[in-house]
């Protein structure tokens, strides 16, 4: 068991000392305590287990399987010391202003294409706003300029809209342009 | 401690509120069956005749993605796009439609080019890639989601005020624009502030007056309302052949705290000329002078003779505390400045043109 207080849990020595995460697979990861609070989520479970952490037994995440946990501690250990992001939008339009990406940002998305939408709820249960709203961009980058049968291609998704459901929502869409 | 009271969330919520340590290794997310209706038959209550045709001609099927994408992300991967790709994507599947239907108010606005409401009361809408003719009370809803770069009316008549109160009555919002122009003749500008306060949220607010009796706009109380506009830019486009205007007359107009916008205030007089040789001396003694600055027209543009562009310069260049300013950044090339600035760091720039001498430029910095 941890013998550090509550009010040590923030101290360096703390986040240099590993701790067990434990996957909805069984599988277990061995992380650094300082990058694993880069997720909102195991942090606060720090916290609010204070005293009775065990280390060695683990946390257990009941919604993030192994393979993309793994993405996402490459993610935390690139991430541990970065400032918050600062999320921005259009004040007349609404849209959001697109983030700046850096080189390894962009390799890293380019390395994980094809498990964004895991990597974005992953990031979401786990409360990693840095790894969540850089996933949505790119899921947004690739939606962009593509035609619904684009979309459903690059995804995997089957066609269940029947011909009258399609025409609905293009009666009920004036602006759009299809 | 019931294993029970750990499958549900209320185990943390409980915990939480009272410092109690939590115990995650136990913690089971509750798990609920979806049990799939039985369908009535006809001789049971409940039956309903319609339902069972529509099943019948109409099934719904589930689509068979297998990843289950959330309201919330998908709202957060359409943010980051246009309102027109972001609704696009209705059409990829039922699930995405089902998801994006409820987010759509959340989504980013649709920018319209221009709206335009002719005097038979016709709406017609210039987007980016297409124009519309609305006529549909649901195609005309529709424009609460959209911000319109340019709304247009060619006058304030009764059919057309009529219809941007059906507008609003039928977006449950005001219209958001960009610029309002307007081309109007005097006795209607007073519908302005109910249109204001009732019908239109705009940025810019442009008033062009080409009427000959222009005086009677800025001597009447038609223009005295606050809007909500960070800009109003006022125009007039006069004959020269115009009778000459009396300075007091525009300087009282030019300074009107009555007329207010949330940020600066413009105004263009073409063709417009003044009685007064020394207006410059006035212009600059109103600025001095006057109590508040930020109630002034922030930049001023009106057609001046030669005579007192050089009376101007006379009076300037013996003033103590104007100073010449012609290589500043702001100045454009050819034209001379001068700033005079007051005790409380407001400044005035003025600026007229070296060769042409045609018309004074007034700002406000």
């Amino acid at each position: 068991m941890a013998t550090e207080s509550a009010n040590g849990v923030s101290s360096p020595e703390l986040n240099e000392r590993d701790v067990v995460i434990t996957t909805n697979d069984n599988r277990n990861f061995t992380v650094k305590i300082g990058v694993a609070r880069v997720s909102k989520t195991i942090n606060n479970m720090i916290q609010d287990l204070g005293e009775s952490l065990d280390l060695s037994s683990g946390i257990p995440l009941p919604n993030v399987d192994g393979p993309i946990f793994e993405k996402v501690l490459e993610w935390c250990e690139e991430h541990k010391n970065a400032p918050e992001i600062k999320v921005e939008q259009d004040p007349h339009t609404r849209e959001r202003k697109w983030f700046t990406m850096t080189e390894w940002e962009e390799e890293y998305f380019r390395k994980f294409l094809s498990h964004l939408w895991d990597l974005a709820m992953a990031a979401n249960y786990l409360e990693i706003p840095s790894l969540y709203y850089y996933t949505c961009q790119k899921l947004a980058e690739r939606i962009k300029g593509r035609t619904p049968e684009q979309i459903r291609e690059m995804f995997g998704i089957e066609d269940d809209l029947t011909e009258e459901e399609k025409a609905e929502i293009r009666r009920t869409n004036v602006w759009c342009t299809y | 401690m019931s294993s029970s009271s750990r499958t549900d969330k209320s185990y943390f919520k409980k915990r939480r509120k009272y410092g109690i340590p939590f115990d995650y290794i136990d913690y089971q997310p509750k798990r609920r069956r979806c049990q799939i209706p039985r369908p009535l038959n006809e001789d049971e209550p409940g039956y309903s005749r319609r339902k069972a045709l529509r099943e019948q001609y109409y099934p719904v099927k589930k689509s068979k993605l297998k990843t289950t994408v959330s309201s919330d992300l998908l709202l957060d991967v359409l943010q980051c796009l246009n309102r027109n790709e972001a609704l696009k994507c209705q059409l990829v599947s039922k699930q995405f439609h089902s998801a994006i239907a409820p987010v759509r108010p959340y989504l980013s606005l649709h920018i319209l080019d221009e709206l335009a409401i002719h005097y038979n009361g016709e709406i017609y809408a210039a987007g980016r890639e297409r124009s519309v003719h609305l006529k549909s009370k649901h195609s005309i809803a529709s424009l609460r989601y959209c911000l319109i770069n340019t709304l247009q009316i060619d006058s304030l008549s009764k059919r057309i005020f009529e219809k941007l109160k059906m507008i609003k009555n039928l977006t449950y919002a005001k219209l958001k624009v960009n610029e309002f122009r307007v081309y109007e003749p005097v006795y209607r500008l007073e519908r302005l502030r109910k249109l204001f306060e009732d019908c239109i949220h705009v940025r810019r607010f442009s008033l062009t007056l080409n009427d000959p009796d222009f005086v009677d706009v800025i001597t009447s109380e038609s223009l005295q309302f606050s809007t909500s506009a960070e800009e109003f830019n006022l125009t007039y486009l006069g004959h020269p052949n115009e009778p000459p205007i009396h300075a007091n007359v525009l300087l009282n107009f030019l300074a009107d705290s009555k007329i207010q916008v949330a940020s600066r205030k413009y105004a263009k007089f073409r063709g417009l000329m003044i009685d007064e040789l020394n207006f410059c001396e006035r212009f600059v003694g109103l600025f001095e002078n006057a109590e508040s600055p930020e109630n002034l027209f922030q930049a001023v543009e009106i057609k001046a003779t030669r005579d007192q562009v050089i009376a101007a310069e006379w009076y300037l260049e013996g003033k103590f505390n104007a100073l010449f300013s012609s290589s500043v950044p702001g100045v454009p090339s050819g034209y001379i400045a001068y700033q005079v600035m007051r005790n409380d760091f407001w400044t005035l720039r003025v600026m007229y043109h070296s060769k042409l001498m045609d018309k004074f430029i007034f700002s406000i910095l």
